[in-house]
């Protein structure tokens, strides 16, 4: 019987494990409200976009996604940001990490430029304020300030289709 | 060539001054004390202050700002974890949720004391039996 305990012990550990890790947390599903236009507005900007805060075109979805010139996934995802962006229903804010303009002007130049607006985020102020950890990440955003999707990671053909048109297409109706 | 090492030298007090705001001891010392309970949020288990990230580096640099302008650390604390979840805190809040992960460790022990115990009894009076 008493041999029996720390098996037990292990297999709720387990199955306590498994159930934390097949149930998202909250924060991913819905992220804290924060002060997204206010800090977008205060980012210096790469030359020649224009830079609007999320407020003025709280009519259309915004899709903010933080990227770096020397990060592979980045590059791996550019294709999908291409193809949002020439759906023409949803504004790309990009928003450039831990890089320099030059970098980020070359990187767009070299593999085009999906993003309506291109900011560069000199001293990781505006992703400390959306709580990211590193490069890439995406949200969707509706009204200029609800986020309604945030991806850590790389987009993928699947979490397009799964996740963000249908949250495009909810918008729409 | 010792003029070129004088002026690199001023550009890295020039440019260590810029990225840090200066604070008093006491203000120093809550910095210190707040990088010591919040997580760096891409190195596992390791604090904020022992952390080289780049984006641990950016969120030193902004407690240190923030308490220059004078925010608390309660007001400091409540916006990262607003954005980065509980899990930059390095102890959990004590709350009915998070209950499990500070009696864990007890109940663990003791459930291994008991049956540590159980078996070496057991075990003796088998060997005297």
């Amino acid at each position: 019987m008493w041999h029996t305990i720390p098996a037990l012990v292990f297999v709720l550990l387990a199955l306590m494990f498994f159930y934390a890790l097949e149930t998202p947390p909250p924060s991913e599903v819905t992220p804290p409200p924060i002060a997204t236009a206010a800090a977008l507005e205060g980012a210096p900007l790469v030359p020649g976009t224009p830079l609007l805060p999320l407020a003025m075109i709280a009519d259309k979805p915004v899709l903010v996604n933080f990227f770096a010139s020397w990060c592979t996934p980045c590059l791996g995802e550019h294709p999908l940001m291409k193809a949002l962006a020439a759906r023409g229903d949803v504004v790309l804010y990009g928003i450039g990490w831990n890089d320099t303009t030059e970098n980020i002007t070359a990187f767009l130049e070299k593999n085009g430029n999906p993003y309506g607006h291109v900011i560069l985020d000199t001293d990781g102020r505006t992703a400390i304020a959306y709580g990211i950890t590193g490069v890439p990440e995406t949200f969707l955003i509706v009204h200029g300030r609800d986020i309604v999707y945030h991806q850590r990671g790389p987009l993928t053909e699947e979490i397009v289709k799964k996740e963000i048109l249908p949250r495009l297409e909810n918008i729409h109706e | 060539m010792s003029r070129l090492f004088l002026l690199l030298g001023m550009l890295l007090v020039a440019t260590h001054s810029m990225a840090l705001p200066s604070l008093s001891p006491q203000e120093e010392a809550r910095a210190k004390t707040l990088f010591g309970t919040l997580h760096c949020v891409v190195c596992g288990g390791q604090s904020l202050a022992g952390s080289d990230a780049q984006i641990a580096r950016d969120i030193r640099t902004l407690i240190r700002e923030k308490i220059a302008a004078g925010e608390s650390d309660d007001a400091i604390v409540s916006y990262l974890v607003q954005r980065y979840g509980e899990g930059i805190l390095m102890e959990p809040p004590l709350r009915s949720s998070t209950l499990p992960l500070w009696l864990a460790p007890v109940g663990f022990l003791t459930i291994a004391g008991v049956v540590a115990w159980r078996l070496l009894f057991h075990r003796r009076k088998g060997i005297s039996a």
